[in-house]
């Protein structure tokens, strides 16, 4: 080891991830902003964005879930139909074309994301109606057009 | 400036943070795995890794709000206090604990945090209990230490039978 390698070696010490979480985000942070790239803490900064990735994708996976029970709830229960549910469909459908306007690079795990959330929507279903498990489709019965388009209209006559 | 050139053109072909998030972090992710680490966006690195300091000072401030709140209403409304107002106070103390012992250097925050924390407690006593602006000094009438460590001792009148020996 050269001392030119220790130096280093200590320039990057700084406060430590598990230490201090946020005394060493305040030394990236400073670092980054001074363009000393050959400083940072290269492996942790990656960690906490494939953190970020993680949530981003689990927000869109978050609104299909609750978006997917709601139209299942629809077709199985349409007595029960409601505004609420109306509404409910339709800011799903937004927070997801507001997600997908912001990361359109979350489009090619569109599938993905939509056979997690039905996994989750169909016990969150299968609870809030009370009908057996078996009574819906094992795999989502939705292609993503109706997920995110099929009108959903509350009849003001019912019966 | 040639090489500025040659830069720039190769920073283009990265999807850009404001247009395409996830597929930015995908980018910088791969960049920093390949320790290809001069053509990282360090700004917005910068900026998103700042938001997770900022969300351990939130949780910090979140506490001490949630725990003020009961601290005041424990000395203001002395008929009032419960055993479940112990628990939320001994809960947050315990989430501000966990949040400076993973964020030793947050400690610097922590005036600011108790002056924040103190004027949404006041405004969240005022509007449950009923009570006028007026009475709440402008200041936090309790230092840091206090908030984390005054000793709360409820001492329950009504002991129902059978449960007293669990």
């Amino acid at each position: 080891m050269s001392p030119k390698t220790l130096d280093r070696n200590a320039v990057k010490a700084g406060r430590v991830y598990e230490a201090d979480l946020y005394g060493w985000v305040e030394d990236q942070v400073a670092l980054l902003k001074a363009g000393e790239v050959g400083s940072i803490d290269a492996s942790h900064i990656t960690q906490e964005l494939e953190h970020l990735g993680r949530s981003e994708f689990n927000k869109l996976v978050g609104a299909l879930r609750v978006l997917l029970l709601h139209l299942l709830k629809w077709d199985y229960q349409p007595e029960r139909r409601s505004r609420s549910w109306v509404m409910t469909i339709d800011t799903q459908r937004e927070r997801i074309a507001y997600e997908l306007e912001d990361s359109p690079s979350l489009k090619p795990r569109l599938q993905e994301a939509l056979q997690k959330a039905y996994a989750y929507g169909l016990r969150d279903a299968q609870r809030e109606t009370g009908l057996l498990l078996s009574v819906f489709p094992d795999i989502c019965p939705y292609e993503w057009q109706d997920v995110t388009q099929r009108p959903v209209h509350l009849d003001d006559n019912p019966s | 400036m040639k090489t500025n050139t040659a830069a720039s053109n190769s920073i283009k072909s990265f999807r850009a943070y404001k247009a395409d998030y996830f597929g930015w972090l995908e980018d910088q992710i791969g960049l920093l795995k390949a320790g290809d680490l001069s053509n990282i966006d360090t700004q917005n690195i910068a900026e998103e890794i700042g938001s997770v300091a900022r969300r351990q000072y939130d949780c910090l401030e979140n506490a001490a709000r949630a725990l003020i709140y009961n601290l005041l209403k424990w000395d203001l409304m002395p008929d009032r206090r419960s055993a479940s107002a112990v628990l939320s106070m001994d809960a947050h103390r315990d989430q501000i604990a966990h949040v400076i012992a993973r964020n030793p250097s947050l400690a610097a925050e922590t005036p600011k945090a108790l002056g924040r924390a103190y004027r949404y407690a006041t405004y969240d006593v005022m509007r449950d209990c009923d009570l006028p602006r007026s009475i709440f000094a402008p200041e936090c009438p309790y230092d840091w230490e206090v908030v984390r460590t005054r000793e709360i001792v409820f001492e329950t009148t009504k002991s129902p039978s059978g449960a007293a020996n669990l």
